[in-house]
């Protein structure tokens, strides 16, 4: 399946609604703010490991604080299946060279990852992963990560929106 | 919904799953024997095999007795059970028969087809 690897600040158009970090239906309000991150020089059994822990999908790889990339458990799955399979044929069973105790994050990650800010809406962010296919966007401000908002995140603000009266306020 | 889905039997292994959720870009598959909706298997139980993909049966890696929810279950209704028990699809079922299998994505398209009508 094809993915995006070359993009940046996402394109949202006119939902792009700058109403505030804070605003009922922004990606502020609904993002995940602690986020759990993994560095580029990490392992991917590193990465691996955090996500089977966490139960999540994603990890955003930050360095110095600044987003430089997002490795998925798809990235991890096809990195490990190709070292399986090699150490398989070749027999080893000790880590070796190009095993995922040595392969770096940032070998397997999406290097420009698309990202959105707290002020960007929700509706933006659903409209985003489905046309790109993803499971979630980085919340950024300026080149800081600030959080990340999950499809599960925005399906959240959809139904409580949904169910308190439509005009976005869930208090 | 995905109507008819492709599913999987108790006694397949992981790695016939595998290659079904590889093929149709699926992470979860319904676990199916005449017809009974007996479990649901993702992608995330089958990474948790990885080394013995071809001697586990799905029936040991599966999700036994899944939460199901019927063609006349609403939207809301549908992603309010998915985001409570945290589960990522949800089969359908009608007469005791799986007739589909419905995803966050599947609900997240609906929901934005919806703010699209509001003018949202």
């Amino acid at each position: 399946m094809p993915r995006p690897n070359s993009h940046k600040r996402a394109n949202v158009n006119q939902h792009e609604a700058e109403s505030g970090a804070d605003g009922p239906l922004s990606c502020g309000h609904w993002m995940t703010a602690k986020v759990h991150t993994i560095k580029p020089l990490d392992s991917v059994a590193h990465a691996r490991a955090l996500i089977e822990e966490r139960r999540i999908n994603q990890l955003p790889v930050v360095k110095d604080g600044v987003l430089v990339g997002i490795v998925t458990d798809r990235d991890l799955r096809d990195a490990f299946n190709a070292v399986t399979t090699s150490a398989h044929a070749a027999g080893t069973i000790e880590p070796a060279p190009g095993s995922p105790e040595q392969i770096p994050v940032e070998a397997v990650m999406t290097h420009k990852a698309m990202t959105l800010t707290p002020r960007s809406s929700v509706v933006a962010a659903a409209e985003l992963m489905r046309r790109e296919r993803i499971g979630a966007v980085p919340i950024v401000d300026g080149h800081a990560l600030v959080g990340i908002i999950t499809r599960s995140d925005v399906l959240k603000a959809f139904i409580v929106r949904e169910t308190s009266g439509l005009s976005g306020d869930r208090d | 919904m995905t109507r008819n889905p492709s599913h999987v039997r108790l006694t397949d292994t992981l790695a016939a799953a595998r290659m079904i959720m590889q093929a149709e870009g699926f992470k979860h598959l319904p676990v199916v024997e005449t017809k009974r909706v007996l479990g649901v298997i993702t992608d995330r139980d089958v990474r948790q095999h990885a080394a013995h993909l071809d001697e586990t049966l799905v029936e040991t890696a599966m999700t036994a007795d899944p939460v199901t929810v019927s063609p006349d279950t609403s939207i809301e209704e549908a992603a309010s059970v998915m985001l409570v028990k945290r589960i990522g699809c949800l089969p359908v079922v009608q007469n005791g028969g799986l007739v589909g299998i419905i995803t966050v994505t599947d609900l997240l398209r609906a929901l934005l087809d919806i703010a699209r009508v509001h003018g949202h």
